[in-house]
């Protein structure tokens, strides 16, 4: 909220610098969010007299002013349609620089000297009134500095208000404030309303049909008002405060607003049929037309004003385009009234309608400031409407409020903050917030909060008063003594963390996407395992159908972010993201949260180099980066099996990846359409992706020692040639099983396929490594073993040996 | 002939010492040494010399060889063994084999240095799901429907009692839902806000805090977030609390730090208030024990939670919080 620090000075003296005080309201929870200095950017401004006006020779909309500027008469073009002799008005001389940027000069226009220029009041930066040049008051002396005949230099503070502070959204809220920090005394502004017109009770009633919604309802009624204008000061203050001028009436209703925090709203008196109020809820159904054209669908939740047969405004929010003050406008119903905070805010978000109104009547305004607000509304009426106060206001007041007894403890206040305060300091501390305080004997204290002062209902809230007062920078600080928790950290934790760090350390950049997707993408995303499209999670006010999904696999991320550094020039990308995918799976509200691991790889493994030549990713790179990954966790022993059942997935080139029998994640080409959905189709790349929930499920549970193996291990080599649908693993695992107990471990020292070899044959080279835990190999049973490997793998496979 | 040799000796000497190549090494075994050499050569005309002279000359021709040939060995085995020659060829600048590496993503790195100080602290890790209860977000928070304070966070709804998680509170109640006291964990996760602009993003990460015991006061707050920010931000690093307002606690405090553009002098990066705000605490409110069923009047304790993009963009000096989720390798590559 803005508020000038001259309009909170009317309330309260203030000693301090502005920055002191912003400094000292946001010590105390007000906090000030910007400071501007403003009224001080009218150098070369100065009130000068017109003494003569005629038409501009050559041209029929401007006119020749003749202006006393104190030390010189001289002439001014002006074009502004309120340009009488006698008037005062502002005047910038040449080399007046404006706030709305230009410099003024001595120019000619339409072949006639203007010196200096005439000003309304927007291109002071005032207010945004253009309607002809601003009138001063006419005993100025010409000459005067604009600044000073306005009182134009001021401070504008930015406060932001908590929610729970509705009663600081007032210049007077905020003032009383600053009078408890610095111990001073509020002034509120005096009222003398010198009633003159009727009895209110033979002009308007009041009738609460619905006391819960409307617990308080007041009226006051001025009548043979003039509309016009409101005052310079008061638009300037409204303008600064960001609210737009309408007419007197209007003005002051918002100016009090500002002021008290009460909103007001101000009836035509004479539109009002029968020129009284019901205050009732709306019917399903129900339409009503706000006076800012809308015409708005009710229902049985909005409490609505109305006069004796139709709705005249929304309770709270705003008010009816048949009620509203017109040029016609004479007598005046000013309403100030209590409405239950959550019924206006129910009524806002139905109706997606906000007001300066709501958002107080939502923080809850002080129920027993109505009938202030009132008076103090029909008094500037009174002084700046011209018209005449009847006589009473109309107060129905259904649910008195009854405020709260709350039992303070001193010492526990002291324990709550780690504080050594006595009593006495804390019950002055309420003192000063307008708390009624009564110390008991057993040393607690009594408080009655004021009735603005809804936040306090607890002890809580009285310990945190005390802690705002004392100043949150004075409680001495100390350390916990944090008693170790028998709950055990998450092992999933560490393990996500390790993986992390691995894929780091592979060369894969970390990535971190949005959550949601666009559904489009979706059919090609999948998800690990498939769904249906009705366990998708949808965002039901999602900022944009591109992000109105929840993601059901990390691919989207990745080749998303694969596009878009590519489209940079990036060629050799390798990332990986870590995150959850959602579906659900499940009968609950919330759905199925699972942790993932994927990345992905394009471009050359390596450019050239001086040490080896440029070679392109492909599915063995991928496929180690998974062994590598899982490998570091101890899970060594995987299978891969042929084709991916997951969309993203070229079916013939990927794998399924496996461990005891339980399915990981998947490894492999990403599919050609698939590419072409995220415009990459003139790439290729290799995608993993890994269920980490199945891979702490396998993790190997303990790591025990091996002793090492104490005799020596005796190498063979086998070259086979088989068809190129042999798979090498099958080949592996006949070795192993053959050769149980005796081989050690056997590596695959070479695979060619070429011109040497058929075309559907290829060629593996294995090399053996047997070794004996029980004693050292005797060559003749090794080449025995041997044998029979070879012997093995030629039955079940079909191969030979290969030759030279 | 005596001297014609010693002269021969001196030049071959010095020319080997000035080898510094195989190759060359080899043309002097061969020019000097070698069964062409000139050492030969001069021996092939002792005969021509008066016998008696004969016997001293060839000793002395044989001891000169020797010497040479040890010379020419000693070269050929420090050549060998990677002499100066060697060395001086070696190009050390050459870029080395590297097993190439990647970086994590600076909000992982945050997350982790966070928790790593807490984690000393005696605070535990947990995580919790993104998709949450409203009862969750908001009720068990005291923040009921239809309260002002619903409006602090713009929230994304899955259906009308499940909403994207807006903060990393949840986890205070699903924390205390599950264990008595004492409780203390951090819990770091996605949060979600339906906000997007130059500085918001619909999505972003927080670390939430959460201490209750016994006696644990609003000064222990203070001492365990002063320690954590000295500690993050560096020691002397001046910071204030400033009271606010959170619907799940009271009394509640914002942490600002000096701002680490301008030392707390006032700049754009502070608003010109030499401050900067990272986190929000307090301590946890009445409301929310009764929601767990922990009894205030035995216990209470603290809640803290802060932004890490907002974090790193102070520790890091990034000016662009959308860059944290464009993954673009040109900044991801800086950390």
């Amino acid at each position: 909220m803005k508020v000038s620090l001259n309009w909170i000075k009317e309330y309260v003296d203030i000693n301090m610098s502005p920055l002191a005080l912003c400094d000292a309201l946001t010590m105390v929870g007000l906090e000030v969010e910007g400071l501007e200095a403003v009224g001080d950017g009218l150098q070369g401004v100065v009130a000068a007299r017109i003494v003569q006006v005629d038409p501009h020779p050559d041209a029929d909309r401007l006119s020749l002013c003749m202006v006393d500027t104190g030390s010189q008469t001289s002439q001014v073009v002006c074009g502004a349609p309120n340009l009488h002799e006698g008037t005062m008005a502002p005047l910038a001389l040449p080399g007046a620089r404006l706030p709305i940027g230009t410099t003024v000069e001595e120019s000619e226009i339409r072949g006639q000297t203007s010196y200096g220029m005439l000003l309304a009041e927007d291109e002071m930066g005032l207010t945004d009134d253009h309607t002809g040049i601003m009138l001063l008051a006419e005993d100025i002396s010409p000459g005067t500095d604009i600044g000073a005949v306005l009182s134009l230099p001021d401070w504008i503070i930015d406060i932001g208000i908590t929610p729970n502070r509705g009663d600081c959204a007032c210049v007077i809220g905020i003032a009383r404030e600053i009078a408890a920090i610095a111990g001073s005394q509020l002034k509120l502004p005096a009222i003398e309303l010198n009633e003159k017109g009727p009895a209110i009770e033979t002009l308007s009633s009041v009738t609460i049909e619905d006391p819960v919604g409307c617990p308080r309802y007041a009226a006051g009624i001025v009548q043979g008002i003039e509309l016009g204008p409101s005052p310079f000061w008061m638009r300037y203050r409204l303008f600064q405060s960001g609210v737009r001028s309408i007419s007197n009436i209007v003005d002051i209703t918002n100016y009090v607003m500002m002021e008290l925090g009460q909103p007001l709203h101000a009836f035509d008196y004479n539109r009002l049929q029968e020129n009284r109020i019901v205050v009732k809820r709306a019917s399903d159904g129900d339409a009503f037309t706000t006076l800012d054209g809308q015409t708005r669908e009710l229902n049985s939740e909005i409490l609505m004003i109305c006069d004796a047969g139709r709705f005249v405004a929304v309770a709270g929010i705003m008010g009816g385009l048949n009620s509203e003050i017109f040029a016609g406008t004479k007598n005046v119903l000013v309403e100030s009234a209590f409405f239950d905070p959550v019924t206006v805010r129910r009524s806002a978000k139905r109706l997606g309608l906000s007001t300066e109104a709501s958002y107080r009547f939502e923080r809850c305004i002080d129920i027993e400031g109505v009938t202030r607000a009132l008076r103090r509304s029909l008094d500037l009426m009174k002084q700046f409407g011209g018209g005449e106060v009847s006589l009473g206001i109309l107060d129905n007041y259904p649910r008195p409020h009854v405020p709260p007894k709350i039992s303070f403890r001193p010492e526990k206040g002291n324990h709550f903050l780690g504080t050594d305060l006595p009593g006495e300091t804390m019950a002055q501390y309420f003192r000063s917030l307008d708390m009624e305080v009564e110390e008991k004997s057993d040393g607690s204290i009594e408080i009655i909060p004021p009735s603005f002062r809804v936040d306090i209902q607890r002890e809580v809230d009285l310990i945190e008063e005390v802690a705002r007062l004392y100043g949150f920078d004075n409680i001495p600080i100390s350390s916990p003594s944090v008693r170790l928790s028998e709950e055990k950290e998450a092992l999933d934790l560490a393990v996500r963390d390790q993986v992390r760090t691995v894929a780091s350390a592979f060369g894969f950049m970390e990535i971190i996407t949005y959550s949601f997707v666009s559904p489009e993408l979706l059919q090609f995303a999948g998800s690990p395992g498939g769904y249906h499209e009705d366990q998708l999670v949808s965002i039901m006010n999602p900022l944009s159908t591109d992000q109105s999904v929840l993601r059901t696999s990390l691919v989207p991320g990745l080749l998303t972010t694969l596009r878009t550094n590519m489209a940079h020039g990036e060629r050799a990308l390798k990332i990986f993201e870590w995150g959850k995918i959602f579906l659900q799976r499940n009968a609950g509200p919330q759905p199925d949260e699972k942790t993932w691991v994927a990345g992905v790889m394009s471009g050359p493994y390596e450019s050239k180099t001086w040490y080896c030549d440029e070679r392109e990713v492909d599915y063995y790179d991928a496929k180690g980066a998974v062994e590598g990954l899982l490998g570091n966790l101890g899970i060594r022993e995987l299978s891969f099996q042929r084709g991916a059942q997951f969309p993203p997935y070229d079916q013939g080139f990927s794998s399924r990846v496996l461990a005891s029998g339980v399915l990981l994640g998947n490894v492999g080409q990403v599919a050609k359409e698939v590419m072409k959905a995220f415009d990459l189709e003139n790439e290729q790349a290799y995608l993993f992706d890994l269920n980490m929930e199945a891979v702490l499920g396998v993790l190997p549970q303990e790591k025990r020692f091996q002793p090492f193996a104490r005799y020596p291990a005796v190498y063979r080599d086998i070259s086979m040639v088989v068809s190129r649908s042999v798979e090498s693993a099958r080949i592996l695992g006949l070795i192993k099983e053959e050769g149980k107990g005796l081989v050690e471990s056997v590596w695959i020292f070479d695979y060619y396929k070429g011109k040497k070899m058929g075309p559907n044959e290829k060629a593996l080279g294995f090399r053996v490594c047997y070794r004996s835990v029980e004693g050292t190999l005797d060559g003749t049973k090794v080449n025995e073993l041997h044998e029979r490997i070879i012997e093995r793998i030629r039955r079940d496979t079909g191969g030979k040996l290969r030759e030279g | 002939m005596r001297e014609k040799l010693l002269e021969t000796e001196k030049k071959a000497s010095a020319k080997l010492d000035k080898i510094q190549d195989q190759q060359l090494l080899e043309q002097f075994r061969v020019s000097y040494l070698g069964k062409k050499g000139i050492l030969t050569t001069i021996m092939k005309g002792f005969g021509k010399l008066d016998p008696a002279e004969r016997p001293a000359i060839g000793k002395l021709a044989n001891e000169i060889k020797q010497r040479l040939t040890d010379q020419y060995q000693n070269a050929l085995e420090k050549m060998k063994a990677g002499g100066p020659g060697e060395a001086i060829s070696f190009d050390v600048t050459l870029p080395g084999r590297q097993p190439g590496y990647g970086h994590l993503h600076p909000v992982t790195q945050t997350i982790r240095e966070v928790c790593h100080i807490f984690e000393k602290m005696g605070f535990r890790v947990v995580k919790g799901p993104n998709v949450e209860l409203d009862y969750y977000n908001f009720e068990a928070l005291n923040i009921p429907k239809n309260h002002p304070a619903r409006d602090m966070q713009d929230t994304f709804y899955i259906s009308e009692n499940v909403v994207l998680r807006t903060h990393t509170s949840p986890m205070q109640v699903r924390v205390m839902e599950s264990q008595k006291p004492p409780v203390s964990v951090i819990a770091p996760g996605k949060v979600y806000r339906r906000d997007s602009d130059v500085s918001h993003t619909p999505m972003f990460h927080q670390v939430e805090g959460l201490l209750v015991d016994r006696n644990v006061t609003f000064g222990q707050l203070k001492g365990t977030l002063t320690a954590f920010v000295q500690e993050m931000f560096g020691k002397g690093t001046a910071l204030r609390f400033r009271p606010s307002f959170f619907p799940f606690t009271e009394p509640s405090a914002e942490v600002d730090i000096a701002c680490v553009i301008c030392g707390g002098k006032g700049c754009r990066t502070c608003g010109q208030t030499g401050w900067i705000e990272i986190l929000g605490s307090g301590m946890v409110d009445p409301e929310v024990y009764g929601f767990v069923d922990y009894d205030p009047e035995v216990y209470s304790g603290f809640a803290f939670g802060m932004g890490m993009e907002r974090i790193a963009m102070l520790k890091y000096g990034i000016d662009d919080i959308q860059l944290f989720f464009k993954n673009d390798m040109r900044f991801l590559r800086q950390f």
